[in-house]
């Protein structure tokens, strides 16, 4: 179970992961990058509320089926997203006011995101039993966790004085986060998602 | 009184090295590599170089000339970015092949970041990744050297094509050519990989030079070589695992003259370690589970994205460099070296 | 309410801001996954921003409307809440029109109920401007996510199938419909964006005050 686990977790950050093969959560990633010091909590909060997305989508899957369950799929696992964010916003203003007020900002846009609410779909996906959702979700905060280390790092080459001005900034993050990956497009040599 | 250092673009030279000598050098280093397979297949290696080059030239110029500046060429790095694409690819590609490579290259990776010494990623690296991932077959179609053939120097020609022996390991067979016949150039594979003991030659020439730092070359090898040991992909002892591949690939050739690119490599000793090592897990790792039969170019883009990170891990376990997010105000740290208050 | 009462004429440059000079996907870096992950045919981008201008309006205006009522801790949740139940229409109607692509699009279509251009808007901006600006800027918003993702999408069905709309007859290569090519369009896109912005602030062409977020 173990293995499987952490089987699972190397691939979420290599060939299955949903950020570098999958295009998805860069947007956060790249605002996490800007404040060096959100990196830890903002991958912390992803890989919890990835985890209990993850638990919704299987807790919502009896529901769920047929036509109308794919109808009501997108807005059901976002809904589910939104009332973890909720419950964890509401027990943290409540019982742990300044580590909420310090991390406000990270724990709301790591709640609700693309990465998060993608999880019940690549558990359908992929066929994920309990100890390789654990994995999956362990494995894409670390992916969150590197692409944001990588990023924060990378600011300084984005953005320099030789650089063409229309270049600087955001365009060359883009033009980074596509080389990044394709870089890892090695593992997986077409679409994965 | 009080010390003021001003901040230097890589590569950053402690000898009477300047960098148009250092580009100099591999440039010679990678033209020598040019004889072997011009000997036993005409002219057509030296127009695919030459095609390749005069690509990046003409990329460089254009960027120039949309930036409205007045379009020079300051040093010669177009040219080693040119002749490492033409290495990588078979020798009966289509000409166009290493144009399209050099040019996402030159144009994507290289003159949007500023050009040589700010690129992010090894623009030939970034150029063979995209060539591999848009036209993956006539990346690895190899023509069979044990066959009669005619390449003209221009034009296309039908060929007969072999497996590489990187392509039989990864099928997981084991190549029926013997490790030690692998030095001399006679197996299928991309243009300038394949003669390993000119290879060699032009890897002590490069250090003695000072063109490219030894250390990241020994890392990666040494990686490359404990993983092969340690988890070979065929069925033999260790040794021989290890013979086969360090010998097939283009894996030697990228330690020589892609993972040392002055450019896109940590500048301190420690971090070209710890970079040399893990561009070397990372190949192999993409030998073990990636998608192509070569995998060196997209292991090196991955390494290029870590050295700041293993650049700055390196700082802080020396002590020299601040946590996370908290820079001291009025220093910058950074692979663009180091700026101290005056 | 902000303190700063928006003038109606004001809305044009907030349209403007939201399609071109502040576009959230090229500016903003918002919503780069369906550009990036679903974007690689113009059929797709079509359905894409369909599903966006769809989602955006109603759920911009409910939050106008009743955004401020709620705490700031809670907004965050309403916001997606409130994106989510006006995907369901939006999503009755793209399959409606286009179900085939829409089927094919998979999860990338499904996850523009969480679209992050969205959210933003409706969390952050809506709640705190009034009502004409709200809607300048959610039409603004469509329109721009909508050339940004066709933008990327034509390129790339260009690229990968030598036609648009399906009608290819054969590409210069593969890779197209990769992520990696999504994200360095973008980039090229984004710095289109930014050179037409310098070249207007040069000429003396102030950026307009209108609030676009």
């Amino acid at each position: 179970m173990f293995a499987r686990m952490l089987t699972t977790a190397l691939l979420a950050m290599t060939a299955e992961s949903l950020l570098f093969s999958g295009g998805a959560g860069f947007s956060r990633v790249l605002r996490a990058a800007r404040r060096p010091r959100s990196i830890l909590p903002y991958s912390l909060f992803v890989t919890l509320f990835s985890l209990g997305s993850a638990g919704a989508g299987v807790l919502l899957k009896p529901h769920l089926a047929g036509d109308r369950g794919e109808f009501l799929r997108p807005a059901a696992y976002a809904a589910a997203a939104a009332l973890m964010y909720l419950a964890a916003a509401w027990l943290l203003h409540r019982f742990a006011p300044a580590f909420y007020g310090r991390n406000e900002g990270p724990l709301a846009l790591s709640a609700l995101n693309t990465v998060v609410v993608a999880m019940p779909w690549v558990q359908r996906i992929f066929g994920f039993g309990l100890s390789q959702t654990v994995g999956y979700a362990l494995g894409t905060g670390v992916s969150f966790f590197l692409a944001s280390l990588v990023l924060s790092r990378a600011g300084k080459t984005c953005s320099n004085p030789d650089m063409p001005e229309a270049f600087s900034g955001l365009p060359a993050e883009l033009i980074y986060v596509g080389i990044l990956s394709l870089a890892f497009t090695g593992f997986t040599g077409g679409r994965v998602f | 009184m009080r010390m003021k250092l001003r901040s230097a673009l890589p590569p950053f030279v402690r000898t009477e090295e300047s960098v148009p000598a250092m580009l100099g050098t591999t440039a010679f280093a990678l033209c020598a590599l040019l004889v072997i397979p011009t000997v036993r297949f005409g002219a057509r290696p030296l127009v695919m170089a030459a095609v390749s080059v005069l690509t990046g030239l003409l990329c460089e110029l254009l960027f120039e000339l949309l930036r409205g500046h007045v379009p020079s060429v300051g040093e010669a790095s177009f040219a080693v970015t040119g002749l490492v694409t033409a290495m990588l690819v078979p020798v009966n590609a289509p000409l166009w092949l290493p144009c399209a490579a050099c040019a996402f290259g030159v144009l994507t990776v290289k003159m949007p970041f500023g050009g040589f010494g700010r690129s992010p990623f090894n623009p030939a690296a970034a150029g063979i990744a995209f060539a591999t991932v848009c036209w993956p077959k006539l990346m690895f179609s190899y023509l069979d050297p044990s066959e009669p053939f005619s390449l003209p120097p221009f034009a296309d020609a039908a060929v007969k094509s072999a497996q590489s022996p990187a392509a039989v390991l990864k099928s997981g067979l084991k190549p029926d050519i013997l490790p030690l016949d692998l030095l001399w150039g006679t197996a299928a594979g991309p243009l300038g990989t394949t003669a390993a003991l000119v290879i060699g030659a032009c890897a002590l020439l490069l250090f003695a030079r000072r063109a490219a730092r030894w250390e990241i070359t020994v890392c990666f090898l040494g990686a490359c070589a404990l993983l092969a040991a340690l988890f070979p992909r065929i069925a033999c002892s260790p040794m021989t695992s290890v013979k086969y591949e360090l010998l097939t690939g283009s894996l030697l050739f990228c330690s020589v003259f892609m993972v040392t690119d002055p450019g896109t490599s940590p500048h301190t000793f420690p971090a070209g370690c710890l970079y040399g090592a893990f561009a070397g897990a990372a190949l192999m790792v993409f030998r073990h589970f990636g998608a192509y039969e070569q995998g060196a170019c997209f292991a090196v883009l991955l390494a290029n994205a870590a050295a700041p990170v293993l650049e700055y891990a390196a700082e802080r376990l020396r002590g020299q460099a601040p946590p996370l997010g908290a820079a001291k105000q009025g220093t910058a740290y950074g692979r663009e070296g180091r700026i101290h208050e005056s | 309410m902000n303190r700063d009462r928006l003038h109606l004429r004001e809305t044009g440059a907030i349209f403007r801001n939201g399609a071109f000079f502040r576009n959230p996907v090229l500016v903003g870096a918002l919503g780069l996954y369906p550009a990036a992950a679903g974007a690689f045919g113009l059929k797709n981008a079509a359905v894409l921003a369909l599903l966006f201008a769809l989602t955006a309006f109603p759920s911009q205006i409910l939050m106008c409307l009743f955004g401020m009522f709620l705490p700031k801790w809670a907004r965050p949740a309403a916001a997606l809440l409130a994106t989510a139940a006006c995907f369901l229409p939006a999503s009755a109607a793209a399959r409606a029109l286009m179900p085939r692509t829409v089927a094919g699009l998979g999860l990338t279509a499904g996850l523009t109920a969480c679209n992050s251009v969205l959210y933003s808007r409706a969390a952050e901006y809506a709640p705190e401007h009034i009502l004409p600006a709200v809607v300048a800027d959610a039409a603004g918003c469509s329109v721009g996510f909508a050339g940004a993702v066709c933008a990327v999408a034509s390129l790339r069905e260009l690229w990968t199938a030598g036609g648009l709309f399906g009608m290819g007859s054969g590409g210069a290569g593969a890779g197209g419909d990769l992520p990696f090519a999504g994200f360095v369009l973008m980039g090229f896109l984004a710095a289109a964006v930014r050179w037409a912005d310098i070249r207007r602030s040069r000429r003396g062409v102030l950026p307009p005050s209108g609030r676009a977020g």
